[in-house]
């Protein structure tokens, strides 16, 4: 159990994180590109190691949340559970698609950086929904 | 107890007085303990950069420690400056220092090099006793106004001129540089002194092309590089990281058709092209292949002149935080004589009282 619930708290952390490096990626690279550089230029990290934390957070993200829906599938009880297991395999689909995207499509860091953004308000937008019709199916 | 300031710099002298008065590292500790004996001079520190000369002392009255420093100054050289030294007493003589140390009096403006500069004088005057506890005081609180002036305003943001600009997109790009590989297109001046800068920064390995094999040889021996024959130079763009363009072709060398399919062949690498040849060495479309960053001479020096722009803005908030420092310490030393820990120090025994 607590296995399970520590993987996927932390997935989801790599997740968020690599949403957040991504979104600093497009940023600084905007602003490379078009030679505009702002206050913010100067404060952000390199637009390399932006590339590379948004791709590892991603792997690191998606071998934890494997890592706990297996642990939820073996725990059994499935029924109860069968939104956010559905839900939670959604998630794991999406980020498996960007990383096979990332390693047989060669995907570039720039379109990397978009998917981890995109995959992110995903998420964000549907766990609240989820969160709400997990805790209805409870009462 | 008055503080005073007597110099020339590069707003008030030409070079060829300035190098007149220039004083030598090693005759420094030598002449600020000799001023700090003269007559009406009581402590004294000696300023002596390219662009500055300048002497700072403590005197009894300002009248006589300014001309007290003068005699000095004209004894020295056999030339009284002819009207080059500007004379500042009191509260100017310590905005004069607190200006000089923040970088606002200096010829690029913010730059932070001065402070380094004034830090060792002061310690050489230090060492040779020439210092007290007014001045002591006076140059330890300007250390510390030029580091709040750092710290809290952006009067030293971004690169003010072509070269460090290309040197800090590289950095924003590639973080630390010493993995980084440099190819240089065309062996000119522009391009040895932009990648001389980029191998101060510890760039693994330099690459040099160019029309005239030997120049190329030449330049690669120079700065430890590999010399290219111009027709090869794709085939070691593999490896490299930062493409300084600076040939004499009127066409572009660089073309989205020769590049997009090398670009292909380094996965994720960026690549940023430095183009400082006019006509450009490089196709502006480039810019919109992905992960290509290009930077021309204009577009280089556009960010240098912004910086400046940002940097001009922020003189209003450091004369104002100057302005702060000079009345706190023209009050401490209206205050006059307190306990001098310096003497205290020396004291035989140093008994508590």
């Amino acid at each position: 159990m607590e296995l399970h619930a520590s993987s996927s708290i932390v997935a989801y952390g790599a997740f968020l994180l690599a949403g957040v490096a991504g979104v600093m990626y497009l940023v600084q690279e905007r602003q490379l590109k078009t030679h505009n550089l702002h206050s913010i230029f100067f404060r952000l990290p390199p637009i390399r190691d932006l590339a590379v934390a948004n791709r590892r957070l991603i792997l690191v993200g998606f071998v934890l949340l494997t890592v706990g829906i297996g642990c939820g599938f073996a725990m059994g009880n499935l029924a109860s559970h069968s939104t956010k297991i559905a839900w939670s395999v959604g998630v794991w689909l999406l980020y498996g698609f960007i990383l096979s995207a990332e390693w047989w499509h060669r995907l570039s860091p720039r379109r990397g950086a978009w998917l981890s953004v995109v995959a992110l308000c995903i998420v964000l937008s549907t766990l609240w929904g989820i969160r709400f019709l997990t805790e209805q199916a409870a009462v | 107890m008055e503080i005073i300031c007597v110099g020339l710099s590069h707003h008030t002298a030409p070079i060829e007085l300035r190098e007149k008065f220039a004083i030598g590292d090693s005759a420094l500790p030598d002449i600020a303990n000799r001023l700090a004996r003269e007559a009406g001079l009581s402590e004294a520190v000696v300023v002596s950069t390219c662009n500055r000369v300048e002497f700072y002392a403590a005197a009894e009255d300002a009248r006589e420690g300014v001309e007290a420093l003068g005699r000095f100054v004209a004894e020295r050289s056999g030339d009284s400056g002819d009207g080059a030294f500007f004379r500042h007493t009191s509260q100017r003589g310590i905005n004069h220092l607190f200006r000089v140390v923040c970088g606002l009096d200096s010829m690029v403006l913010g730059e932070t090099e001065i402070l380094g500069q004034v830090k060792k004088a002061y310690q050489v005057a230090q060492q040779a006793g020439a210092t007290g506890r007014h001045l002591n005081k006076l140059f330890q609180r300007a250390f510390n106004v030029a580091k709040e002036v750092r710290t809290n305003t952006n009067i030293t943001r971004g690169s003010v001129s072509v070269g460090s600009v290309a040197v800090d997109l590289a950095e924003r790009i590639f973080g630390r540089l010493n993995d980084c590989h440099v190819m240089i297109l065309g062996a000119g001046e522009t391009s040895e002194m932009t990648a001389g800068a980029l191998q101060a920064r510890g760039v693994k390995a330099m690459f040099v092309a160019n029309r005239s094999y030997e120049r190329a040889a030449q330049l690669a021996e120079k700065m430890g590089g590999k010399a290219l024959h111009f027709e090869d130079w794709a085939g070691d763009f593999r490896d490299v990281d930062i493409l300084i363009g600076s040939t004499s072709a009127p066409h572009h060398v660089v073309t989205v058709e020769k590049l997009a399919p090398l670009m292909r062949s380094r996965r994720d690498r960026p690549l940023f092209c430095i183009d400082l040849a006019v006509p450009r060495d490089f196709e502006p479309a480039i810019n919109d292949l992905e992960g290509v960053y290009l930077y021309d001479i204009d577009s280089l020096q556009q960010i240098a002149d912004q910086s400046m722009a940002v940097r001009r803005q922020e003189i209003t908030i450091c004369e104002q935080i100057i302005q702060r420092h000079v009345t706190e310490f023209s009050e401490w030393l209206a205050a006059g004589p307190g306990p001098n820990p310096a003497a205290f120090r020396t004291q035989p025994g140093g008994v508590k009282s």
